[in-house]
């Protein structure tokens, strides 16, 4: 669950869809809806006067492939008309079906319209008409003005300046005219999505808490009041968490948006402070080799649990101590205090040698001379890289 | 235990192995970098080198092990530079540190390839947090086994923005 929620988030929305101020539309499926809304009145001749207002709805399907863009679109709309005329007046209803093709470039996708019908019903006093008229051929292409492209989603206007143009230069007055159109992208990140991420992260962080913890216990920062812990299924849960920091850093800029500002922060914090409380209750229960020492100090650095970075320093330092400590006793249990190194030097209880061709110590003494570390052995104390073999 | 150790060690490398480039880290948590106490905070030059040169710890030869030669330039590269290295024969991973002014350890990384940007990944958008390099720091690489033993590493080096 939490790893497909990840994967929705991380992976799906193209990059020029995700940028600000792209105005194109990204490679892949998009669905959209189209409304047209506009009127006109003017001189009917003879005295008389006409105006009529309409509305337009419909919507679109679009495949963006390279420089090319196929789709259909369909629009059904409906208007009231009214005449005046010095010797009377009269009513009409049209009524718009059309369909046609999207085709254009991603940066200004065209309606072509292949298939059109307007029917028109005309009242004049108690005799009524009606009219079919095929207009496939009379409605021009018409682009779509892309405005705004932003995580997904586009939105712009259509066929305004055209019905303005085409109404002027009948000699009418055009009003209310707006053409809009708002386009998804079938794999933009939905707040859905997010929301499901939202309620996976929590479960997810309550499962290391019960492991950690025992079922259903709130967390508590104080290792030694902790009770016994599985520890297989903590590293499990380690192994989990190394993952899910890593999919936060693949999140687009879409989905950090959606998700919320310092949401991120907040599970690497939590992560963070688990991933020490996780190493702390594993030494504090168990006899560690050099190389268990060696990767958690290198998961523990990498999670944010240890380090500059941490967090939580107080508690990081905590960790980074007992790791020190563990260390420590690993590089005790391999110092030779008796005969000599290997450049002839005496080795003795208060002066111990650590034998260079032990990979244990080595481990340890490359570890701590990277951390900063330094190391007692035989009562003497020296920087980490100081207990290398001369 | 040790099966899920090998776990923890796949799942870096794993991961490592996955994104854009030939290496994609684990990333840290980005924060204010503070001191971490008594584990932290050693002085780690050697006498007789100078400080802040080329090999202020020349881990190397006091570890017995070969040199990886670090490729970064010492600085130019930003607060976000990425780090790259020679590639080790028989290197199963690399981990690679960056250890703060005072000496104790600031962010960590885990690569399959020989480069790894700081913080870990190339991050979209420079507004976000995330570790950065800042006067006084360095890094370096360890070169790690199948078996999780070190095979070679590279000697402390300064980096700077």
């Amino acid at each position: 669950m939490l790893i497909t929620a990840f994967g929705l988030l991380a992976a799906v929305v193209p990059s020029a869809v995700a940028g600000h101020g792209t105005l194109r539309l990204a490679e892949g499926e998009w669905s959209g809806t189209l409304t047209f809304m506009a009127g006109f009145s003017g001189d009917a001749g003879g005295g008389g006067s006409v105006s009529a207002d309409g509305l337009q709805t419909g919507d679109f399907h679009l495949d963006v492939t390279g420089d090319e863009i196929t789709g259909l679109y369909a629009l059904t709309g409906a208007a009231d008309a009214v005449v005046d005329m010095p010797f009377g007046g009269g009513t009409g209803q049209g009524t718009f079906n059309g369909i046609g093709d999207v085709l254009g470039t991603p940066d200004v996708p065209v309606l072509h319209l292949t298939d059109g019908e307007v029917t028109v019903v005309v009242q004049v006093g108690s005799t009524s008409a009606t009219q079919v008229f095929d207009v496939s051929d009379l409605v021009p292409p018409t682009e779509l003005q892309i405005q705004r492209v932003h995580c997904g989603v586009a939105s712009g206007s259509w066929g305004r300046e055209e019905f303005i143009t085409n109404v002027s230069e009948a000699g009418l007055t055009p009003r209310v005219t707006q053409g809009s159109f708002t386009a998804f992208a079938t794999d933009r990140v939905t707040q859905e999505q997010v929301d499901d991420l939202l309620e996976a992260m929590q479960d997810w962080f309550r499962a290391w808490g019960d492991v950690l913890f025992g079922p259903g216990v709130s967390a508590n920062s104080d290792v030694d009041e902790l009770p016994p812990v599985d520890t297989g299924a903590l590293m499990d849960r380690m192994v989990d968490a190394v993952e899910t920091l890593n999919n936060f850093s693949r999140f687009t800029e879409c989905a950090r948006e959606l998700i919320g500002e310092g949401q991120i922060e907040e599970w690497e914090s939590g992560i963070a402070l688990f991933m020490g409380m996780s190493i702390q209750a594993i030494l504090a229960q168990n006899n560690v080799d050099a190389i268990m020492v060696d990767v958690f100090a290198r998961v523990a650095a990498a999670t944010g649990a240890i380090g500059e970075g941490s967090p939580f320093p107080e508690f990081a330092a905590t960790t980074e101590e007992m790791l020190r400590q563990e260390a420590e006793e690993i590089l005790q249990a391999s110092a030779q205090t008796s005969g000599t190194d290997a450049a002839g030097t005496p080795c003795t209880a208060s002066s111990p040698c650590i034998p260079s061709d032990d990979p244990d110590a080595g481990l340890m003494i490359g570890r701590g001379a990277r951390m900063g570390w330094e190391y007692t052995v035989g009562g003497e104390t020296r920087p980490a890289i100081e207990w290398a073999a001369p | 235990m040790t099966s899920r150790l090998a776990s923890l060690v796949l799942v870096m490398t794993l991961l490592a192995g996955c994104g854009g480039d030939d290496a994609t880290p684990i990333t840290t948590v980005p924060g204010t970098a503070t001191t971490t106490g008594t584990a932290s905070g050693t002085d780690t030059s050697v006498p007789g080198d100078e400080p802040g040169g080329e090999h202020a710890v020349d881990l190397p030869a006091l570890l017995g092990l070969p040199e990886i030669t670090l490729l970064t330039p010492m600085s130019g590269g930003g607060t976000r530079p990425i780090l790259e290295w020679e590639t080790v024969d028989g290197a199963a991973g690399y981990d690679v540190a960056l250890n703060g002014p005072g000496g104790g350890i600031y962010w960590a990384g885990w690569a399959t390839g020989t480069s790894i940007p700081v913080g870990g990944e190339p991050l979209i958008d420079p507004e976000f947090s995330g570790p950065s390099v800042s006067e006084g720091m360095t890094w370096s690489v360890a070169a790690y086994d199948a078996d999780g033993y070190l095979v070679a590493i590279s000697a402390m080096r300064p980096i700077a923005p």
